[in-house]
């Protein structure tokens, strides 16, 4: 054996990608050589242990804690971003109408829109028309989509507070 | 591949059991990155569901340019740096120079022949590991545990596949080295 020894680079590349990753002369080196082939075995034995390593436990309801807090932490929704605002107008909305006599602003309003448009009411009577098919009055629908809408603003209010996160749209 | 979009499709359409499926599939390797990198076992499992709850977020953003595993790990990697640089602990020592020599970190109790009792070798191993910078760490986990490629560690940990490579020699020649200070290499290496 008059060539130098392997070295740990070497080593390591044949543990790593076998006897054509050294190249022929080294290879017939280590086949030949007890001292290297000792110090091929010693990483050989050190890379089982790193193979077989242990001791990274979680606790057994790992997976039950982390659905827990994702439950807590609903998933980012582009959508809120116009469920929610348009869902806080249709709350005021209907707050003004049941506490507050805006009829005359309506009407105006309404007259507005409606030259505005061209489309005189248009509009409003198939939807009046809709919801009278449906046998609803406008009031209840409003009345109960208002309610629906402080539900849930409430409930992300809530999940907010308790994740101590930002306010809204988290 | 198919597969993992399947199941994350499922847990976007809603469904809980899709999710506690992905933890089962994903939590070793985040269990590997975590443990390696911050030392404080209280904080480990916390930080751990932490992870796992920042990818469930960010799941409708992930666009399958790279492999879960990937993706997952980098999330975990990059959760741990977070928390290490609040507890101003480094993690990104000097590892420019050369191999660093064996330090003095505190060892077993020699024999009169100069070497440690071993008596738990996987124990003694996982304590040097240990005492290897966070990086080598890291890179020699993902490599021997995980089964990854340069290529995917680089891609975790945003660093070139060379100098991954690099790391991961240097990491086993340090941790041999200084195993084979402490204790007798025919005790060690049976
Ligand atoms: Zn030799």
């Amino acid at each position: 054996m008059a060539m130098t020894h392997l070295n740990d680079e070497q080593f390591q590349e044949f543990l790593d990608g076998g006897r054509q990753s050294l190249g022929e002369r080294l290879a017939q080196h280590l086949d030949g050589c007890p001292e290297c082939r000792l110090k091929v075995a010693a990483y050989r034995a050190m890379y089982r242990r790193l193979t077989n390593d242990a001791g990274f436990d979680l606790s057994v309801d790992f997976a039950a804690s982390v659905m827990r807090r994702v439950e807590l932490a609903p998933r980012r929704n582009p959508w809120l971003w116009v469920v929610y605002p348009a869902a806080a107008l249709i709350a005021v909305v209907t707050a003004l109408y049941f506490f507050v006599d805006l009829s005359g602003t309506f009407g105006r309003l309404g007259q507005t829109i409606s030259s505005i448009t061209g489309m005189e009411n248009a509009v409003v009577n198939s939807l009046n028309g809709l919801l009278e098919g449906l046998n609803l009055k406008p009031s209840l629908v409003l009345a109960a989509g208002g309610m629906l809408v402080a539900f849930a603003l409430l409930e992300r209010l809530f999940f907010t507070l308790r994740r101590g996160k930002a306010m809204f749209f988290a | 591949m198919d597969q993992d979009r399947a199941l994350i499709e499922r847990i976007l359409a809603g469904d809980t059991a899709a999710f506690t499926e992905f933890i089962a599939q994903y939590q070793r390797l985040v269990s590997h990155i975590v443990y390696r990198m911050i030392d404080n076992a209280a904080d480990r499992e916390d930080l751990s569901q932490e992870v796992f709850v920042g990818i469930y977020r960010g799941l409708a953003e992930f666009r399958f340019e790279s492999k879960v595993s990937t993706w997952v790990g980098r999330v975990a990697y990059y959760r741990c740096l977070n928390y290490l640089e609040k507890m101003k602990t480094p993690l990104f020592e000097d590892l420019s120079g050369e191999d660093q020599t064996i330090d003095d970190v505190a060892g077993p109790a020699l024999r009169p022949d100069g070497y440690a009792e071993v008596q738990d070798v996987a124990a003694r191993v996982r304590e040097e590991i240990g005492g290897l910078p966070g990086q080598y760490r890291v890179i020699v986990t993902l490599y021997h545990l995980d089964e990854m490629s340069y290529a995917e560690i680089g891609e975790i940990m945003k660093l070139p596949e060379g100098t991954v490579k690099s790391y991961l020699f240097r990491a086993r020649k340090l941790l041999k080295k200084r195993l084979e200070a402490k204790y007798r290499p025919e005790e060690l290496w049976r």
